[in-house]
């Protein structure tokens, strides 16, 4: 038995450069940065106050049919994002589909806006009561459970935490459940909303955030910037796809996935270069294949230092050939929702022919010496885009898409 | 807890830069020094990121957030810089965009 080939068949997100995929599209072509100062909770007395917020979430009707007073809002972002990448993928989930369809969603954190608020009520207001159905909220699995809920999913659902790979865990998961025969269908992604005091003061201790904004790569970067939204893919066996009538978005064509087991926030070249040697192996391909990276590209000094070596160490000379552009200067860090934004950005990049910029860029750093596509968007034909997801832990996970 | 009041003299700030070194590093307070290497004590990425929260609550001070500063800070080799960079922001100037003093924060619930 051959193993089936997986393909992209709908894509959806929400985001801070806009409600639905098309929005988001527009924006990292236009190079529009969506981080501003944070709005979403009083931050005059934070060291960090700025983020990449999505407003005006939900759009009217967004959320009709869903009781989303029940839903974290991380929830509430999963449930938005699948809804329209169902739509975009045509599927009708029947009953016969629908156990047949995997739902496998990431997040770092789950649903802090309901901890924050449960626990300001206990340590700021001295209650002794918090929301009843603060568990059920703020559990980490609660955006797959509701994404499936919403969806009448009736398929393996679970969500998936590794930090900042989460949701590319769940994409590389979505492709091996389909490899497997466990499913026909998987909707991956990832959901974030952790723009709570609480959670915002906790990364300040960290000592990773930019103060000013995100400039991936550049000379005098300061760190990452916090985002929150959600992102999902429809995944498919061809066979399937083509049963119904569907007209894939690309091929989901390589995932590698490793474990650096050297630092829990220092990455390592070593781990990152081996998953993306993983991925280009299990798509097939050889480096020079690949037209476009989208790189992990956090903004921190070490990230972005480590991932242009371990991107030499891959690639070779090519390596200074192919375009690598960091959308987080645009997004900023989704967290564990970041993994799934930046596929589905690199299937945007792939179906228009466009690579998306890397904004806020000052100027080089003698440790970043690729072609980070610095301010403006460019035409390029892409056959072959890489995704790079690198968390802290050191878990790295890969994946390539190619032209269908 | 808050701390006391920062010591006089430059070298009660040295000292006590290195006891909060020592007692991070889990060794003697003797055994810390000026020319104490950090990394000789096994002070990791992490352990530096807790270190400048225990300066910054022992002496009441801040440690920007810039890149600058935070690089600078993360990127100390030695104790005795340590103590140099405490010196100077207490000071309130020396290193660029660095010293501002603030009340010691209270005690937590």
């Amino acid at each position: 038995m051959t193993t089936p080939e997986v393909v992209v068949t709908g894509i959806g997100c929400v985001s801070a450069l806009g409600p639905d995929a098309a929005a988001f599209a527009a924006s990292l072509f236009s190079g529009r940065c969506g981080i501003g100062p944070i709005t979403r909770f009083p931050a005059e007395t934070h060291r960090i106050r700025i983020a990449a917020q999505v407003d005006g979430f939900p759009l009217p009707g967004a959320l009709d049919g869903a009781d989303a007073s029940r839903l974290d809002r991380f929830s509430q972002l999963a449930v938005v994002a699948s809804r329209e990448a169902v739509a975009a993928a045509g599927l009708t989930l029947d009953a016969a589909t629908s156990a047949r369809t995997a739902v496998l969603y990431g997040t770092g954190v789950g649903g802090q806006e309901s901890v924050d608020a449960a626990y300001h009520r206990l340590y700021g207001e001295g209650a002794t009561r918090v929301p009843p159905l603060t568990v059920p909220r703020m559990m980490p699995s609660a955006a797959a459970s509701h994404v499936g809920l919403d969806l009448r999913i009736t398929g393996p659902t679970l969500g998936l935490t590794s930090a900042c790979a989460s949701s590319a865990h769940a994409i590389c998961l979505g492709t091996t459940f389909l490899r497997a025969g466990l499913a026909d269908v998987a909707l991956v992604g990832g959901a974030e909303a952790c723009l709570t005091p609480g959670s915002f003061r906790a990364w300040e201790g960290l000592r990773v955030l930019a103060t000013d904004t995100c400039r991936p790569f550049s000379a005098g970067r300061g760190g990452l910037v916090i985002g929150e939204g959600a992102a999902t893919l429809v995944l498919e066996t061809a066979a399937h796809a083509a049963a119904r009538g569907a007209a894939p978005l690309c091929v989901l064509a390589g995932i590698g996935m490793t474990s650096d087991a050297h630092d829990l926030v220092q990455p390592s070249p070593v781990g990152m270069a081996r998953a993306m040697t993983l991925a280009l192996a299990d798509a097939d391909l050889e480096p020079g294949a690949v037209d476009y990276v989208n790189a992990h590209g956090t903004g921190t000094v070490p990230n972005d230092a480590a991932e242009t070596a371990a991107l030499r160490a891959v690639f070779g000379r090519h390596a200074y050939d192919v375009p690598v552009s960091a959308t987080k200067s645009m997004t900023g860090h989704l967290l564990g929702a970041s993994a799934a934004l930046e596929a589905v950005a690199c299937v945007c990049a792939l179906r228009a022919g466009v690579v998306p910029p890397t904004l806020n860029y000052l100027g080089p750093d003698p440790a970043c010496d690729l072609d980070y596509v610095p301010h403006a968007a460019r035409a390029r034909r892409i056959d072959v885009a890489m995704s790079n997801a690198f968390a802290f832990g050191g878990l790295n996970a890969v994946v390539v898409v190619r032209a269908a | 807890m808050s701390a006391p009041a920062p010591a006089g003299g430059p070298e009660g700030v040295a000292e006590r830069t290195f006891a909060l070194i020592a007692r991070r590093a889990g060794v003697e307070p003797a055994s810390v020094g000026s020319d104490t290497a950090l990394a000789s004590l096994g002070i990791d990425s992490l352990d530096m990121a807790e270190l400048a929260f225990e300066i910054e609550e022992a002496f009441a001070i801040e440690i920007p957030d810039s890149a600058d500063a935070t690089e600078r800070f993360l990127g100390l080799q030695t104790a005795g810089e340590a103590a140099d960079l405490v010196r100077r922001l207490l000071d309130g100037g020396g290193a660029p965009g660095a010293g501002k003093s603030r009340a010691p924060r209270a005690p937590t619930a």
